[in-house]
């Protein structure tokens, strides 16, 4: 069951971010946003949807099967109506003449040049390598973290927060509310209940691995942003981008030792799979899904009243941009002055 | 401020010594710019790199974004703002690709690739990282056959106590037991996740659980360098292992794991005064009382 659902999380992911980005920029979907983005999108919407579901259910004092309840309704209504968007806005473009999505072209992978094939089966057999670490490890990084006793408590007591995590007792004064409203081990406990599998393969080596899978989609997406027209040098980058979360696993707080070792915990979503998405969302000019982001880190990091680190990249990007510009501007109209 | 200000500066001087990759990012930053590598796009992503990096360096605008990310997540998280992999990544690749035009044939090509390789891997710790990684299969397979076989002599585990070990490994095996105190007592960092304290008396039990596992014997001193979180019981003090069973007692504990090393006088000495007696289960002794819930 664990597999299925493992199976099926791309396959869904991708269906709603692509209704997402059809929704969002539907002109330009076909052409300038590609599988990557459109699972990256998906996974995103999947922590929103949780989101949604685990408030409606712990803001009311349901228990976590409600949730889970809430959750599968969700899910299930959001691959409808993305099936509807999808047919819907196919049929717009085809009327209006949008430009099409381009198919998937055989010649131009026959085309790859040996160097290329070297570097891409490097960067795969370290992202293998990655995997099974996770799968098969047997060390995790505990010191900051209780979220497989979360997880435990949950399924436990069928209520969200009733004991304290970390003793089972009740709690006396509280848990801090920012903390509360943080959807991640609610979205375990709901693969855990509904694959019935054991609590600790979910937290700390199954949800890990789509945590890396969702890093590395990101990070193709930033390759194609950084290298658009050079494919040697976007599979240059996606193998040096295996090789630093092997170095990172040194340093807490490095992108690579999230992933390597607590990719389930929020700040290591929030490094490794949306601010490489965020960076290349400002890099294309492409702010209409930043909000998107925002708000997708605001389920899983609390910081400053959802503010994240998103947003303050995001701003400081566009003021950087903004600044770029004028002084261009400057540059140009002195040039005019002096011609 | 001023401590915020230290602990800016104790972040960046920890996060070097874990691993160079910061002095890379510094470098491969270096390079770009004096070679003037990069297309538009990736000047975009290097010019706000280096500026952020700066900003996470600097003390002061370090204390800034420590500040809005509300002071509860620690130093390290800030560099979130620093798209250094891409950075790393993208710029290693220009960096490389400059050498590789500069090189002299094929074999110059190869050594100046496997040297950039070194480069690379040596900044990190090469599979010996500084932060302590847990490897919990064995404790955990070892603490999960305690508590089933504890659960089967007793018909049920209720509040437990328990050297650190178990402790720190019960509750994620079993959803069903209680905890006298949980990770949190000795992983400070953990109380940011409840307003929940503890009370003197649970520390104290904490101290005696750790000190009677070294020591082996009921009444234990208590040393000047007792690493505890809150306020340490009084060193040069004793703490007597018969009022600190008591204590757990009447603080609701049903079943006490004591440390197997604990000598017979003691064991004797407890089976008297609780009227209960001890069962070896694996390397600890099971105090089993009556369930209070």
């Amino acid at each position: 069951m664990l597999a299925l659902v493992f199976v099926a999380f791309l396959p869904l992911a991708w269906f709603l971010g692509n209704a997402l980005i059809t929704v969002v920029d539907a002109k330009r979907s076909a052409r300038e946003w590609h599988l990557e983005d459109r699972v990256v999108a998906g996974i995103l919407v999947l922590i929103g949807l949780a989101e949604g579901a685990y408030l409606a259910a712990m803001t009311r004092g349901q228990s976590v099967s409600a949730f889970t309840k809430y959750y599968g309704s969700l899910l299930i209504a959001a691959g409808i109506a993305s099936c509807l968007v999808t047919l819907a806005f196919a049929w717009i473009g085809k009327k209006r003449g949008w430009p099409g999505r381009q198919g998937l072209n055989l010649d131009s992978i026959k085309k790859f040049e040996r160097k290329e094939w070297v570097v891409i089966i490097l960067f795969l057999i370290a992202v293998m390598a990655q995997t099974f670490m996770i799968l098969f490890r047997t060390s995790v990084f505990l010191e900051y973290d209780e979220t497989l006793e979360t997880v435990v408590s949950f399924l436990q007591t069928d209520r969200f927060y009733e004991v304290n995590p970390l003793t089972g007792q009740p709690f006396e004064q509280g848990m801090p509310m920012r903390l509360k409203i943080l959807c991640l081990p609610a979205l375990l406990t709901f693969l855990a209940k509904i694959t019935q599998a054991d609590p600790r393969l979910v937290t700390w080596h199954v949800f890990p691995v789509i945590t890396l899978l969702g890093a590395y989609l990101a990070y193709v997406s930033l390759a194609r942003s950084l290298f658009p027209e050079k494919r040697f040098h976007r599979c240059l980058f996606l193998l040096a981008v295996a090789l630093l979360v092997f170095v990172g696993d040194c340093a807490y707080g490095a992108e690579g030792f999230g992933l390597l070792h607590g990719g389930f915990q929020g700040t290591a979503i929030r490094g490794a799979v949306m601010m490489p998405w965020v960076f290349g969302l400002c890099i294309r000019r492409k702010w209409r899904l930043v909000p998107l982001v925002i708000l997708a880190e605001a389920c899983i990091v609390w910081t400053l009243y959802g503010l994240g680190m998103s947003a303050l990249a995001s701003v400081t990007f566009l003021a950087y941009l903004g600044l770029k510009n004028m002084l261009q501007r400057r540059k140009e109209g002195q040039q005019c002055l002096n011609s | 401020m001023l401590e915020l200000l230290r602990n800016a500066w104790k972040g960046w001087l920890d996060a070097t010594d874990a691993g160079k990759l910061g002095a890379l990012l510094l470098l491969v930053l270096m390079l770009v710019w004096l070679w003037k590598l990069g297309s538009e796009k990736q000047k975009d992503l290097f010019r706000y790199g280096a500026v952020m990096t700066a900003v996470c360096i600097c003390p002061v605008s370090a204390v800034l974004l420590m500040l809005y990310q509300t002071k509860f997540y620690d130093y390290e998280w800030i560099w979130t703002a620093v798209p250094a992999m891409a950075v790393l990544a993208c710029g290693g690749t220009l960096v490389l690709e400059r050498l590789w035009e500069k090189a002299d044939g094929k074999w110059a090509r190869i050594a100046i690739t496997g040297m950039a390789l070194a480069v690379l891997l040596l900044c990190g710790k090469l599979g010996n990282p500084k932060w302590t990684v847990q490897d919990v299969s064995t404790e955990r397979e070892e603490v999960a056959d305690v508590l089933k076989q504890v659960g089967e002599v007793t018909g049920g585990i209720g509040c437990l106590w328990a050297p650190k070990e178990v402790m720190s490994q019960a509750r994620s095996l079993d959803g069903s037991i209680r905890l006298l105190y949980g990770r949190n007592m000795w992983q400070e960092h953990l109380n940011a996740f409840s307003y929940d304290d503890y009370s003197q008396d649970q520390r104290d039990l904490y101290a005696w659980m750790s000190l009677a596992g070294a020591y082996g014997t009921l009444n234990v001193p208590v040393p000047a360098d007792l690493d505890v979180v809150g306020e340490a019981p009084e060193a040069g003090g004793t703490l007597e292992g018969i009022s600190c069973i008591q204590k757990a007692l009447d603080l609701g504990v049903d079943q006490i794991l004591l440390p197997g090393i604990l000598t017979e006088d003691s064991l004797a000495e407890v089976e008297s005064t609780f009227s209960v007696s001890p069962q070896k289960i694996g390397r600890y002794w099971l105090l089993s009382f009556e369930r209070k819930d």
